[in-house]
């Protein structure tokens, strides 16, 4: 009988730890947090992309690199959120890519979850190959939000076909695809919300807030929400998840 | 009359393989193939307009077809054209992929210019706070020339591994067509 995997929250919160750390951080800064800066403490660029698909990531990805991608990235599919990363050497290099059409918050909520995978989910399996002595060690993956809803950030979710970590490819028909599963899903859900929404600054601005606003969470959410520049659901389920409000 | 029975994607799709053929459009012929591999109907349909083309052109068999594919790889692959820098990249690398970025303002390729010849090499690691530690070395304060110095630099590694990648890969290739006898054990 297979057991079924399930998110590990500690080990999001301390990947998370690390984000502010590796930045230069002892705790999180209150206020909006500077995710630009945050992810650029890890070899990774960031660029926000009109009408992201994996065709389109793969075009811009040619260009900027000034070499096409041994990437079979051909799919139409709208994208929220795009991360791709390679070995170069003894690092792995990435680029986080976002729909620059999604409003502020969402495009902020997929890179958060982007830098969530990497740190969560590819690198460890990179690492691992590339000990083994593996030279082409690449992983993608797309993000999808479940419904249209602009501000449901918390239901993220790949439905991406092609989401995939893309192992050592010897042919590209030998490579040997591993999709995210469901609780990856969720750890980098819980990445972004924990990133963006850290619990010290949560509990400072609810101490501001709580006075005029009272302790229920439908008024916190909409003043919060602003205030750390994430959507409305997202404020409120880490509001619910820190067992804030009502 | 059975084109009118043909479920509209197909009927799209076959229209495109066709458009496609006609223009050397390889991006859609690949992306039609590939929905071809899920579509045992359209697979099919796009394995009789081949032969019709391959007919139609008066195209060798396809044994013959190879063969004279696998002499004109072995014949150009064994020369190893395909030159990857695999150097460390550089400050002055990084500068001059920037001097000649049309794209970039006026003010970060003249930065770019002074840095033509630094052969400072780039740490793999580069955060930002790394680059900006070289910008202090070099006494540069723009930030924003720093950020766009950064994302450059770590473009061009990417592209780099890329180009490696596709190199060993095409080698890989040849060693395949050059000894057809080579078992995969032996890669």
């Amino acid at each position: 009988m297979t057991s079924i995997k399930t998110a590990d929250s500690a080990k999001v919160t301390t990947a998370v730890q690390s984000v502010w750390q590796q930045s230069g951080f002892e705790k999180p800064t209150p206020g909006i947090v500077p995710l630009n800066e945050l992810i650029s403490a890890y070899p990774i660029w960031f660029a926000e992309i009109p009408y992201l698909t994996p065709r389109n990531a793969k075009i811009f990805l040619a260009k900027k690199m000034g070499q096409t991608p041994v990437l079979y990235l051909n799919s139409d599919e709208n994208l929220s959120g795009f991360l791709f990363a390679q070995q170069n050497r003894s690092v792995f290099t990435g680029c986080i890519f976002v729909d620059a059409n999604d409003i502020l918050a969402r495009r902020r909520f997929s890179a958060a979850h982007e830098l969530g995978h990497y740190l969560l989910h590819f690198l460890p399996v990179m690492q691992e190959l590339a000990a083994a002595g593996e030279e082409e060690v690449m992983a993608t993956e797309g993000l999808v939000y479940e419904t249209g809803n602009d501000a449901d950030n918390t239901n993220a979710s790949d439905a991406w076909a092609g989401k995939q970590i893309v192992l050592p490819g010897l042919e590209i028909a030998e490579n040997i695809m591993l999709f995210t599963e469901p609780w990856q899903e969720t750890e980098a859900n819980q990445f972004a919300a924990e990133l963006l929404m850290p619990t010290e600054t949560c509990q400072t601005l609810i101490a501001q807030h709580q006075v005029p606003f009272g302790r229920k969470r439908e008024f916190l959410a909409n003043r919060l929400s602003s205030e750390l520049l994430v959507s409305r659901e997202a404020i409120t389920w880490r509001l619910a998840s820190l067992g804030i409000g009502g | 009359m059975e084109k009118e029975l043909l479920p509209n994607t197909n009927r799209r799709m076959i229209y495109q393989y066709i458009q496609a053929l006609d223009s050397g459009d390889l991006d859609s012929i690949e992306r039609i193939l590939q929905s071809a591999q899920r579509d045992a109907e359209l697979d099919r349909m796009i394995n009789e307009i081949n032969q019709e083309y391959a007919s139609e052109l008066g195209l060798t068999p396809l044994a013959q077809t190879s063969a004279k594919v696998q002499e004109l790889l072995e014949q150009y692959f064994t020369q190893e054209e395909v030159v990857v820098d695999t150097q460390p990249l550089t400050v002055g690398d990084v500068a001059a992929r920037m001097t000649s970025d049309q794209g970039l303002p006026k003010s970060h390729r003249e930065i770019g210019k002074s840095l033509l010849n630094n052969p400072l090499v780039l740490p793999e690691w580069l955060s930002l706070q790394a680059v900006r530690q070289i910008g202090a070395k070099l006494r540069l304060a723009d930030e924003r020339f720093l950020r766009t110095f950064r994302d450059t630099a770590l473009q061009m590694m990417m592209g780099r591994g890329q180009a490696q990648m596709a190199a060993t890969r095409a080698k890989r290739s040849h060693r395949k067509f050059a000894s057809p006898k080579a078992t995969k054990s032996g890669k």
